[in-house]
């Protein structure tokens, strides 16, 4: 029985030294864990931050969290803290705000959602545009925004939303547009669209074969000019400098019969077919090019792309050289459309001049004015909420997992003293109970 | 290889006066358009009706007259839209009278369709837009034989849109100036139509 006694004090002792081992192995750096979700979380953010044995951290939310919560989140992780977290929507929506080469502003705006949902893009004032997933991405062009821009997608499931928002990026305003082509109509009408719209325009009309009204008298190079646009067989002269200035990132715009001309076709989006006259006699505002003539772009070159397609051909294609961008308007006489009827006409013939321009437009990225990020900004711009926090923090667990695994709200403590301390207990006492009964104190 | 659409030399008809009393000027300054530019030019000019949208067809349009002058409702709302849009209207006063019939009504009916006419300087590009004219108008005839008012003015006058000139008025008279049959430019040691170049030029270019 004496023997029985030893070891039950051995295996008590020897217990309580484990212990002490464990407790001074790890010190006061002894492992914890650390739950939150959603509505505790800013407050449990500056606990944890405050609180040295904070190694495993349990974030449960709604959805992707924002960046200030994120920067934290990553602060922890980088300062040796495990974090894990999960979201019950963690939908992965990405926003993009492009500025266009235009002077009166506005944007492209894309955004990439899950096929199906609906997206609603507003700004700080009001809603900008909304629009159905039904590819990888939606584009829509908005114009001049304030603030910070949002998408709002809602799932077809129709209970989810997501946001996610960007700070529109300060954009230098575009270089010139320079204009070649005859004295006519089509010339002064496109240019004063052109100027009209915001753009600073040089001009180089032809008068006489020796006689050209200039404007503006600039190298057609990069560094000058944004965009070339050719009106006519008046831009052969200038052929190789124009194809030096597409090839270094200019924009170039041929109009009508232009790219059928010998110097300039070789730059072209494709071949100039038999003109195609109008297909309807007034203009009206919801198709007002089918009362222009056009030259129909065929065939296409091989890296061509058609813009718009008018009754089985193409009005308008583009095309890359290079670094830069040639668009083909199979369109002539567009001057008529500022002349139709309706008090809009002027300015769609405008518009869409000058999306035209802009499209192909060069912009020095190197020009634009870049500021520090303020926190304010910081806190607006979140473009892509999903996959920056799976950058920051790696991807998320299940939900499930995450509930079934780990208390909402843990103070901490190993589960091994749970069990430890009973069974050293009972070991002392059945040693102590074992010499009573044997009649030793 | 140029734009299909040529210049066309439009003539207004107007239901007061006599639209048509310098017949001979359009063929004459397509002459000469033809002769000194490539512009693309129709060969034969045509007559618009001010009140029709077809106004809006030609951004050129040429009027002149001697009897006075009352636009129509449709007529001054058709030339307001016309020069609103970037057309630009030269009228001429073939009288060459500052108190003749066709000065004093026209004048006003052109302030209220379009807005007021204003001194156009003699520094205007309208005298170097293709042949120099450094003292301003050309001065006709009719002004150095002191015929009409017996005055040679000095300057052209216009409505302006945009820092251009939208509306171009003359009291010089160069309807009769330059109604004549072109072929008998040879005659003459200076072609008297020189300046109708400069004004197509302008209205194309500006």
């Amino acid at each position: 029985m004496a023997g029985a006694e030893w070891a039950a004090r051995a295996a008590a002792l020897g217990l309580i030294a484990w212990m002490l081992a464990a407790m001074l192995g790890r010190g006061s750096r002894a492992t914890s864990r650390r739950a939150a979700d959603g509505p505790a979380l800013a407050d449990s953010l500056a606990a944890w931050s405050a609180d040295a044995r904070a190694e495993s951290l349990w974030v449960r939310l709604d959805t992707a969290p924002g960046p200030v919560t994120r920067a934290w989140l990553r602060a922890l992780s980088r300062a040796g803290s495990q974090v894990t977290w999960s979201a019950a929507h963690a939908t992965p929506v990405v926003i993009a705000m492009i500025p266009l080469a235009d002077p009166a502003g506005g944007a492209r705006i894309l955004v990439s959602a899950p096929r199906g949902a609906r997206v609603r893009v507003a700004d700080q004032v009001s809603m900008l545009d909304s629009a159905l997933v039904r590819g990888p991405a939606r584009s829509m062009a908005v114009p001049p925004t304030y603030g910070a821009v949002s998408a709002r997608v809602t799932l077809p499931n129709g209970d989810t939303a997501v946001v996610a928002r960007t700070v529109p990026r300060t954009a230098p305003p575009p270089r010139a547009v320079l204009v070649i082509g005859a004295a006519g109509w089509e010339s002064k009408f496109v240019i004063l669209a052109l100027e009209e719209r915001g753009w600073s325009v040089q001009a180089r009309v032809r008068l006489t074969p020796t006689m050209m009204v200039t404007q503006g008298a600039t190298p057609i190079d990069t560094a000058h000019v944004s965009a070339v646009v050719a009106l006519d067989s008046t831009a052969d002269a200038d052929a190789g400098a124009i194809a030096r200035f597409v090839r270094d990132g200019g924009g170039l715009v041929l109009a009508g019969r232009t790219a059928a001309s010998p110097p300039l076709r070789a730059l072209a989006a494709g071949g100039v077919g038999a003109r195609v006259v109008p297909a309807a006699l007034a203009f009206t505002s919801d198709m007002p090019r089918r009362a222009l003539g056009f030259w129909p772009v065929a065939p296409l070159t091989p890296n061509a792309v058609a813009l718009e397609m008018r009754d089985g051909r193409v009005a308008a294609a583009a095309r890359r050289l290079d670094a830069g961008r040639v668009v083909q308007l199979g369109y002539d006489d567009t001057w008529r459309w500022r002349f139709a009827d309706g008090d809009d006409a002027p300015a769609a013939h405008r518009a869409w001049w000058s999306a035209v321009v802009a499209s192909v437009a060069y912009r020095s990225e190197a020009a634009a004015t870049t500021r520090p990020p303020t926190a304010a900004r910081l806190t607006l711009d979140d473009p892509a909420p999903f996959a920056a926090t799976v950058a920051a923090l790696g991807p998320p667990v299940r939900a499930g997992a995450f509930s079934a695994t780990h208390p909402r709200q843990s103070g901490g403590g190993s589960p091994l003293r749970l069990w430890v301390l009973p069974v050293i207990l009972l070991l002392l006492l059945f040693e102590w109970g074992s010499r009573r009964w044997r009649g030793m104190t | 290889m140029v734009s299909p659409s040529p210049f066309v030399f439009a003539t207004a008809q107007y239901e007061s006066g006599d639209w048509d009393s310098a017949p001979l000027v359009p063929a004459n300054i397509i002459d000469t358009i033809a002769r000194y530019t490539s512009i693309a030019v129709a060969p034969a000019g045509i007559t618009v009706p001010l009140s029709s949208p077809d106004l809006s067809r030609y951004p050129f349009v040429f009027l002149t007259g001697h009897l006075p002058v009352r636009l129509t409702r449709a007529e001054q709302a058709q030339v307001g839209r016309f020069i609103d849009r970037g057309g630009f209207l030269f009228v001429d006063d073939h009288n060459h009278d500052v108190d003749g019939a066709f000065h004093k009504t026209a004048t006003e009916e052109l302030r209220r369709a379009a807005g007021p006419l204003v001194e156009v300087p003699n520094t205007s590009p309208l005298y170097s837009a293709f042949f120099h004219f450094a003292d301003g108008p050309p001065t006709t005839s009719q002004e150095l034989n002191g015929w009409g008012d017996n005055l040679v003015h000095p300057h052209l006058f216009g409505v302006m849109r945009a820092g251009r000139i939208a509306v171009l008025y003359s009291n010089k008279d160069y309807s009769s100036e330059w109604g004549y049959h072109a072929e008998n430019k040879r005659f003459q040691s200076v072609d008297n139509t020189r300046f109708a170049v400069n004004i197509i030029v302008y209205a194309l270019t500006r």
